[in-house]
Parts: C-alpha cells; structure tokens; sequence
C-alpha cells in the first residue's frame, strides 16, 4: 500500500553559510492495505515532516514514497492532483485545521464542490450522511470552529477527509489536544471508520499508550532516524533500543517496571553527535556507538533495530 | 472600555455619514450655485448663511460643495491604493519569489519622504484633481502591500490552507477563499489611515496654492480666504476659514473614531468572534 524508501528532508538555513537540519534522514518502512503504523517519537524528531513529505506538502531531500506502486515524487501536477483525495491527513491541531470564517457546513461541503464528482443536487444529502458518520449534529452545520469543541471540530475534519473517499489516512496526533475522555471517543470513531471503509493509518503520536490500541505495526523515530520498527506486541514486549525501552518504561501501562529516566538533553539536529544519535543519553552506550551509526538489522521476524547492541 | 469605543464609533459613523450626504446632495443642500457672484465679502446674513468672498461667491455653497471634492479625492485614491495594495499583498505573501520583488519595490517606495515629495512633484505638475490622484496612488498601495503580505505570511501557516491544499484547493482558491477574508479587517483599517492621510495632504497642497483652482475642495477655499489680506484685519475668518478648516478637522476625526471602534471589533484579544486560533 505505502512503501517509503530512504526518505530525506534536509531544511536548510542561513544565506551564505549553509546549515542543514536533519528533519529526517533515510527513513524506510511500509505499511499494509487496511493496517495502521504508529509513529512515535518525542518533540521535533521529524514526525509531521515525514506526513508532510507523503503528501507532497514539504520538498523532499531525497527518497521515495510508493504509494500503490505510484512513485509520488514522481507525478507532475495534474497527476498529482489527481492522486490527492487517497492520501489525507489529519493535522496536530483541530482548531487551526478549519478556517475560522467559514461554518461547518461550508467547510464539509469544500471538498465535494472542489472535487466535483458528487453533482451539486445531491451533496446536501451527501453531508448529512458524513455528518452522520462522524457522530455531529446536524445543527452544527450552521456554526463556526470557535463555537464548536475541539473534539467536534476534530469530527469536522474527519468529515472533511472522508468525503474525499481516502485510501491512506496520516493522523497527526489526532487527540493530543483533547481532554482524555474525548480523546477515547475520536479514536474509537477512527478504529469504526478503518473497519469500515478498510482505510490505511499512518497513526503519529508521542502517546505510547494511544499507539497501543491503535497500532498494528510500530515505528520509534529518534532525530530524524528510525532505531526500531516491529509488531506492536513485540515492541511492547521485547523492545530492543534503549531508546524504546526508556519511552515504554516511561508510559503508564508499564508502570510496573522499572523507570529508566534518560540523562541529558536530546542533541539539536543541527549538530548531529557523530555515531549513533543516541549515543549522549543511552545509558549503555559502548565505544564503538560514538564513532559508528547503528543500521537497522532484523532481531525477529519483521523487527528492525538500529544499535549495536543487537 | 468596549462601549466606549463603541460609542465614539456611532459618534464617529454619524459624522461621516452626514459628509457623506452633503456630497451625494451638494445640489439639493447648497443654498446657492458656488459660481454665481453676489456682492463680495458680505457678512453673514439670512441669504447667505457664511457670507460671501472676495469674489462674492456664497461661502456656504462653496462648501458644501467642497465636501464633494474632497471626499471624492479622498475616496477614489483609498479605494485603488486598497484594490492594488491588497491584491500585491496577497501575492506577495503566498508566493515567494514574486513576493520579493514586489516587496524590494515597496522597500524602495517606503523610503521616500512622503509628503515632501508630493509637494515637489505637485509643484511640477499641472494642478488637477485627477494629477493629485494618481500622484497620491503611488505612495497609497505600498503600505496595505506591505501590511497584508506579512499578514498573509501568517495565514499560510495554518493548517486549514494546507488542508484545503490537500482537497485540491488551487493557490487561487486559496487566496480567495481562505485567505483574503481573514486579511479584510486590515484592508478596512488601512483604508481609514489611506482616507485620513489624503484629506491632511490634499488639505496641506490646497494650503501651499498646489490645489486644483478649479475643483474647489475644502482645502481650497481655506486657501483662499488665507490669501486675502482682510482676514487678518477683521471677523471674516469666523465664517470663511474656519468653516472648512472644522470641516476637515471633523472628518479625520470621524474616519479616526470609525477606525478606533473596529479595531475592538476585528481584534482577537479585544474580543473574540472569530480569532484567537494560531497556537
Ligand atoms: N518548515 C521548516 N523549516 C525549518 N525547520 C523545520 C520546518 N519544519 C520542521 N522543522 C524542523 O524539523 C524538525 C522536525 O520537525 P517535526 O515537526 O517533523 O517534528 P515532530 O516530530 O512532528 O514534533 P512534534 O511532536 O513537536 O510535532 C524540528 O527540529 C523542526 O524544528
Ligand atoms: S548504538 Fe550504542 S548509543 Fe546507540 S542506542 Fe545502541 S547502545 Fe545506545
Ligand atoms: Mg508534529
């Protein structure tokens, strides 16, 4: 369904003397038709730029991203256009994802006028049914975002994206801006709409507890690298990067546990440490991790790790 | 504090809109033709309400029909400076390499005295009202361009434009739908700050004998009555200059009342109808 390749975003800054930042830098996975791939990570590590580089919203760097085969960097314009509606995404923040002058009504109804494949006659009945499978009122319709909760408007923007007919959904941090309890609700709306209509989710979030219930297949991303990708339940089990051990140690399902709490600050992704990125707070770093970066080696069946520990 | 500004807003709409009417009904208001000669320099009388001048026009129909001159200048340059300016804005600010050329010219614009030119360049031409227009229209676009471009810098961070982007939104679209409406607020202040500077400079020309002699606007038949040397010497003042000196006092008050009561309307952190949603 989706096959990234070696995908790169280099942002550059400075005129004269050029400084890159390694948004993301040669990150590859694939994710199944029907199957979500949660994406976590802490703050910065390059999440949102890999949705936005699916989407074709950021330039990449480099890499490939094949999307039923389709090479996306590929397509010129009009192809590009065409292939749009398949790939949708939900952004990080509810409220800023609806513009503020425009009811919900209107805003349900841009994508059908814009896309054009619904005749006008019937897109009334049309946005009563998406506002009906996305649990809204239909009064809401002739409100504004601001009078709406962040939850309903997060259902607005499901409607939005479902009247596309999607294919492959990025979720980015769908609920990190909602109260707890609505945040159950939102996700169990999307698990309903996966099974539904089988959408594809590249599920991202910093909420290893969120992931779980969703997730089919994990990606932990560490400064723009991937350091460790498997099966929920291996990675929930037998976690093998220091890095995902401390993130699952420091979620709550593992209370139990023992803490590990990590020293020292992420590193700028400016000034890359040489070797693994890790390395300036892994509390079982080597000689070897500051001179070499660790490539991704299968531990299990479908389990990558980056480090050379494995 | 919000129903203060909303007070000085009615006051500030009211005088406006009976300028407004004096220059749409000049003809049915004016008690006089403001060509026809009577005997000069009448004092005020029930005939002739301000008296007449020099020449023995009556006063109070020259402006009366003044305001029509003077708000029709005032009128016409903010509405091109916002049509140009706005449209240069917008373009400027959601595309980047068009944007910085047009933002180098504005730079280069911005950096000329203003109203020392115009009255250079005034000097030079041949006084008119239309040569005053398109002499203030080149100063007037620059600042809305400048103004929404920065605005719209913001605005394309959001993420509803990169939403609509992903729907099939054309940057057109965008522009118009999605952008353009949240930058009206600002389009509508900087016309206000467009209209105010042109009544003063347009006032301040007129002052320097740099008007059009033939389109009398306030500004004008102050110029006149300072001309004349019996004003100096006698009460004629009272109801020669003051009068449109008052009436261009009023007005920019009025635009300046106007303008201190929408910005409680269109700003967020005033009050909050539609805002507040960058984060
Ligand atoms: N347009 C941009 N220009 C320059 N740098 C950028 C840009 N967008 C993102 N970055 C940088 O790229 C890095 C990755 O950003 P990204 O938004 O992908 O992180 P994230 O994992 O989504 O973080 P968060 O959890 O805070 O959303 C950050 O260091 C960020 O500062
Ligand atoms: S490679 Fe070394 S520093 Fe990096 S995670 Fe493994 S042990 Fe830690
Ligand atoms: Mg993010």
């Amino acid at each position: 369904m989706l096959e990234v390749l070696g995908l790169t975003k280099y942002f550059s800054s400075g005129l004269i003397r050029k400084r890159y930042l390694r948004a993301v830098d040669d990150v590859s996975f694939k994710i199944e038709k029907g199957k979500t791939l949660g994406l976590v990570g802490e703050s910065g590590c390059g999440k949102t730029t890999i949705g936005r580089l699916i989407l074709r919203l950021t330039k990449p760097t480099g890499g490939k991203v094949l999307f039923d085969g389709i090479d996306l960097f590929a397509l010129n314009r009009r192809e590009l256009l065409a292939i749009r509606p398949r790939i949708q995404m939900i952004f990080q923040d509810p409220d800023s994802s609806l513009n503020p002058r425009m009811k919900i009504g209107t805003s349900i109804a841009e994508p059908l006028k814009l896309h054009g494949t619904i005749p006008k006659a019937k897109r009334g009945q049309r946005i009563r049914e998406l506002i009906e499978t996305v649990g809204l009122n239909p009064e809401h319709v002739n409100r504004y975002p601001y009078q709406l909760s962040g939850g309903q408007n997060q259902r607005v923007v499901l409607a939005r994206i479902l009247a596309m007919n999607p294919d492959l959904i990025i979720a980015d941090e769908p609920t990190s801006s909602l109260d707890v309890s609505v945040q159950a609700q939102i996700l169990n709306l999307m698990k309903d709409l996966q099974k539904k209509f089988d959408h594809t989710y590249l599920f991202v979030s910093h909420d290893l507890d969120v992931v779980r219930i969703m997730a089919d297949r994990i990606a932990v991303m560490y400064l723009g690298r991937l350091v460790e990708i498997g099966e929920t339940g291996d990675i929930y089990d037998c976690a093998k990067h220091p890095y995902t051990q401390a993130l699952l140690s420091a979620a709550t399902v593992d209370g139990g546990k023992e803490r590990i709490v990590l020293k020292g600050e992420t590193s700028s992704p400016i000034d890359m440490p040489a070797g693994c990125r890790f390395h300036t707070r892994c509390p079982r770093k080597r000689e070897r991790c500051t001179i070499e970066e660790p490539e991704l080696v299968e531990v299990g069946r479908d389990h990558y790790v980056a480090c050379h520990l494995v | 504090m919000i129903e203060g500004r909303k007070i000085l807003g009615s006051i500030g709409l009211g005088i406006l809109t009976i300028f407004v009417i004096v220059a749409v009904f000049a003809p049915y208001i004016a008690p006089h033709d403001p060509h026809q000669m009577y005997r000069p320099m009448e004092h005020p009388s029930s005939s002739h309400l301000l008296g007449t001048n020099d020449i023995g026009n009556d006063i109070l129909s020259e402006i009366v029909y003044g305001t029509r001159v003077s708000l029709f200048i005032a009128f016409v340059v903010s509405v091109i400076s916002m049509l140009v300016g706005t449209s240069l804005g917008l373009v400027a600010g959601y595309f980047d390499k068009v944007g910085f050329l047009i933002m180098r010219v504005v730079d280069v614009v911005l950096t000329i005295p203003r109203l020392p030119l115009i009255i250079v360049i005034a000097s030079f031409i041949r006084p008119s009202i239309w040569n005053l227009i398109a002499l203030f229209l080149i100063f007037g676009w620059t600042m809305p361009a400048r103004i929404i471009r920065s605005e719209v810098l913001t605005l394309r961070r959001r993420y509803y434009i990169d939403a609509t982007k992903m729907i099939g939104g054309s940057d057109f679209y965008i522009l118009w739908r999605h952008i353009l409406p949240n930058v009206i607020p600002l389009v509508v202040v900087q016309f206000i700050m467009e209209a105010i500077h042109v009544i003063l400079a347009e006032s301040g020309l007129c002052f320097l004998g740099l008007g059009d002699p033939v389109a009398m606007s306030w500004g004008m038949v102050f110029h006149y009555a300072f001309e004349c040397p019996i004003i100096y010497v006698s009460d004629v003042w009272m109801w020669w200059m003051l009068p449109p000196g008052l009436c261009i006092v009023f007005t920019v008050l009025g635009l300046t009342f106007v303008g201190y009561a929408l910005e409680e309307t269109f700003n967020p952190k005033l009050k909050n109808p539609f805002g507040g949603m960058e984060r």
